[in-house]
């Protein structure tokens, strides 16, 4: 290894990184990101990964989705325009993804708030069980969701009908 | 048989300065409200109604005439924003490390927020102005 000293372009790289750091809000983030996919936590891992997104995902929606419904009562013309918007094929797909995360970020929540209350399925080989449960739970309950509401995207939105 | 850890390792967190333990007891509870809320608002609103369906006249008849669906509208608001606020700053919490940013991105949070809640609030409290539903809505006798 070549002394970072006598290397000034290395000691260079080394302080932007440095500076790097303090800059960039989320300096453990690109830690994360690099490290869920080597990190081998199995089917547990996953759930955990798929109920962070969801739950980020359904508050960027609730965000939103408080705002436009906000707009019936500050500008009802408005409102009814940003429906318009919804009613894009696009829109109707984000709405799909939608449902299955917040179907997801509940069924999952509420394996781990029943966990809480009995330790003992904390054991990683309960767990595991529990999460193929509850997964399958949430394509039983997907599945025909997401059948009715892409027919409902198709018909109205694409077909117009 | 390969060593698997006893399941001793994940805890309720205990009572600290902070009052930890009281947004994890929040998060349980109001995770659990809004399994009926939530999913029954997804069956209601995006599978037998839709968005085609859905206009200023549509809210009017669900708010302004059925009242009690205000009541759960605001059940719904306040918890689903105020759990899903709290995980933003689980997030944060996990993955901004730097304590200035840290500090401020919470602070963003708890700002914008309160904003959205209070103006979720307002519409909510204010309804929809019948001066402003189009034509035929309600339909006149």
């Amino acid at each position: 290894m070549a002394d970072p000293k006598k290397n000034p372009q290395k000691e260079r790289q080394g302080v932007w990184r440095a500076r790097g750091d303090f800059w960039a809000p989320s300096a453990g983030l690109g830690l994360v990101l690099r490290e869920i996919p080597r990190y081998r936590g199995r089917v547990h891992q996953w759930a955990w990964v798929a109920n962070r997104i969801a739950g980020l995902g359904t508050l960027l929606f609730l965000t939103i989705h408080i705002l436009d419904t906000s707009l019936v009562y500050f500008a009802p013309d408005l409102y009814n325009h940003t429906l318009s918007l919804y009613r894009h094929p696009l829109f109707g797909i984000g709405e799909i993804i939608l449902v299955g995360m917040v179907l997801w970020h509940g069924l999952n929540g509420l394996r781990i708030a029943a966990s809480d209350f009995r330790p003992h399925l904390w054991a990683p080989h309960h767990q595991a069980r529990m999460i193929l449960g509850t997964f399958a739970i949430f394509l039983a309950l997907y599945i025909p969701a997401a059948v009715i509401m892409g027919n409902i995207v198709l018909q109205k939105s694409i077909l117009g009908r | 048989m390969a060593a698997v850890p006893k399941a001793t390792s994940r805890l309720i967190p205990q009572i600290g300065p902070r009052g930890e333990v009281w947004w994890w007891a929040f998060m349980r509870i109001s995770g659990v409200m809004l399994i009926p809320l939530a999913f029954g608002h997804l069956a209601i609103m995006h599978i037998i109604n839709n968005v085609h369906d859905i206009n200023a006249c549509f809210v009017y008849y669900r708010w302004n005439v059925m009242l009690w669906w205000r009541v759960y509208d605001a059940a719904m608001l306040f918890l689903a924003y105020i759990h899903g606020l709290n995980g933003l700053r689980y997030v944060i919490d996990d993955y901004v490390h730097h304590r200035s940013w840290n500090r401020v991105l919470k602070r963003i949070v708890l700002i914008g927020g309160t904003i959205v809640i209070l103006i979720g609030t307002i519409a909510l409290i204010g309804g929809v102005r019948v001066t402003a539903l189009p034509e035929g809505c309600p339909p006149t006798e």
